[in-house]
């Protein structure tokens, strides 16, 4: 992964949609929320490494971390070493170092995780959907089935009716 | 020609561990979750999964479609619209979807989480059996089958572990960068079948690792390593049972053979077991001597001058050596000699009548 895509997928995480138009938007963009530091120096085809990653990881998600993060982190001394260390005791990277280099498939893992802390901590507005122990069982244990939504559309036949089956989109819902 | 007869011993041996375990799914089920699609069979019914609630931005196309090559064959899907075989989901960040499948019985909801991928191979009521084969790309699926008229057959194919369902809700299943998870909530009905993959590095099946989880129970990636070092896992007493003595024994014999219910309580002479009653032993504590386990009578010696080392026993032979020198007259080291040499005498090595026998 290069910094630039590493920059985007950020905004995406933060933002939800990445409304810069280059590089130098973005990186503008990151540092300005403190999200990403001027002192790192990061080119726009660098590969990024895993401490910088976790380190924006970190402060888009509002996590704290431990003592020598707010000590010494917090003054840029080891800044990317303990925010990787925080990840990967909540078990959101696995164990790495932070000069390590990123994977396309390491970073998508870790913002998927990132995304559902962000929605636990009410980041942003949560979406309401859930399937759990809580919210869908009876007071008897049973599980709660949606009922039958009104106006739904035909249902595909096989394979190749699948596609034009259904309702078209207007807008996104939720 | 090679590659042929590796990819033969891994189909046969993943048919062998199939026969050797009935309740594992078959490799037909299993290769009907990798496959692209299956075709409708005469005499299937219509099952469908109906879209319940729909959160963020969630596209739906017919499987094969590539979400950046075949952006245009992608669109957005809406509550009500109902979604068949051969389809394929996928959610992005702050996306959710709720699937409920029609008709209703057996009750199923499914749950696709954000930033996930999954297609609908099979899904169909056959044979009495509602059949749904689903595949998770990446992400995670939560669903939940409640007991209806119509048995469920559902199976969550993932590329390194397949799910199989035994009468379950609500479960998890998540695959993300070649690790997965599968949970059963704490108040799941029924069991989950777990089957981790084991794949050769060009992606053949050499074999296959499974275990049932219950309510509250999780497996992941490493419990194909955690069966294989089971074999290994046994309990192996470090105390030195000869050597110790008072305190030591009582807490040994508590904590490591669970004889603890033996003991007499509360100071009685008689425990349950009719033993010969308490003597009081060292440092005010009671011997373990009872009716069952007399260990007078087995022999255990209680060495009350400390713990020497292993406590295998003594080394009589070394203080033979000294023993002898001072029982033998002044001056005499021949006898000396001879004395050493019964002790270390060699054993004789017994004769197999192999190999080359020197006359």
């Amino acid at each position: 992964m290069s910094v630039d895509e590493a920059y985007r997928a950020m905004l995406i995480l933060a933002d939800g949609e990445d409304t810069a138009q280059d590089f130098e938007e973005r990186k503008s963009k990151l540092e300005s929320r403190g999200i990403a530091r001027s002192a790192w120096q990061l080119q726009s085809d660098n590969v990024v490494d895993a401490g910088s990653v976790a380190y924006m990881v970190c402060r888009i998600c509002d996590i704290d971390g431990g003592v020598n993060m707010q000590l010494f982190g917090r003054a840029g001394l080891g800044d990317r070493r303990y925010a990787l260390r925080e990840l990967i005791y909540r078990e959101m990277i696995d164990d790495a170092v932070d000069y390590q280099y990123m994977t396309g498939a390491g970073l998508f893992a870790l913002l998927r995780k990132a995304d559902a802390l962000m929605e636990k901590k009410g980041l942003y507005t949560p979406t309401g959907i859930d399937l759990s122990d809580e919210t869908d069982r009876d007071p008897q244990g049973n599980l709660i089935v949606p009922p039958p939504a009104s106006g739904g559309a035909a249902a595909p036949d096989s394979a190749d009716q699948g596609l034009g089956g259904g309702v078209p989109a207007t807008q996104p819902a939720g | 020609m090679m590659n042929y007869h590796k990819r033969f011993h891994a189909r046969m041996l993943f048919a062998l561990a199939t026969m050797a375990f009935p309740a594992m799914a078959s490799a037909q089920d299993i290769a009907a979750t990798t496959a692209p699609a299956s075709q409708p069979q005469p005499g299937d019914e219509n099952l469908v999964y109906e879209i319940a609630e729909v959160a963020g931005i969630v596209k739906v196309a017919s499987i094969g479609m590539d979400p950046i090559k075949d952006a245009a064959a992608w669109r957005q899907v809406v509550p009500g619209e109902s979604l068949g075989r051969g389809q394929q989901i996928r959610t992005t960040f702050r996306s959710k979807l709720k699937l409920v499948a029609r008709p209703a019985d057996p009750p199923t909801v499914i749950l696709l989480e954000n930033s996930s991928r999954m297609t609908i191979e099979d899904l169909a009521i056959r044979n009495g059996a509602a059949v749904s084969r689903l595949g998770l790309g990446y992400g995670a699926i939560r669903a939940g089958v409640a007991e209806g008229g119509v048995r469920s057959d559902m199976q969550i194919a993932t590329p390194r572990a397949v799910l199989s369902k035994r009468g379950t809700d609500i479960f998890r299943v998540e695959y993300m960068n070649g690790r997965f998870n599968m949970s059963l909530s704490e108040q799941g009905r029924g069991l989950l079948q777990a089957i981790q993959l084991q794949l050769s590095n060009r992606g053949d099946v050499i074999g296959m690792k499974s275990r049932f989880v219950t309510p509250g129970q999780q497996v992941t990636h490493r419990m194909a390593q955690a069966i294989e070092s089971m074999t290994f896992d046994r309990d192996i007493n470090i105390n030195d049972i000869f050597g110790l003595v008072g305190n030591d024994k009582l807490f040994t014999m508590l904590n490591d053979r669970g004889f603890g219910f033996l003991l007499p309580f509360n100071g009685a002479s008689n425990n349950i077991f009719n033993g010969q009653g308490i003597t009081q032993g060292e440092d005010g504590v009671a011997p373990f001597n009872n009716g069952l386990f007399n260990t007078q009578s087995q022999g255990v010696r209680s060495i009350t001058d400390g713990n020497f080392g292993v406590g295998q026993g003594s080394l009589p032979n070394l203080f033979d050596i000294f023993r002898n020198r001072d029982t033998q007259p002044a001056g005499s080291k021949k006898s000396m000699n001879e004395a050493m040499r019964s002790i270390f005498k060699p054993k004789a090595r017994p004769r197999l009548n192999i190999g080359r026998v020197r006359r």
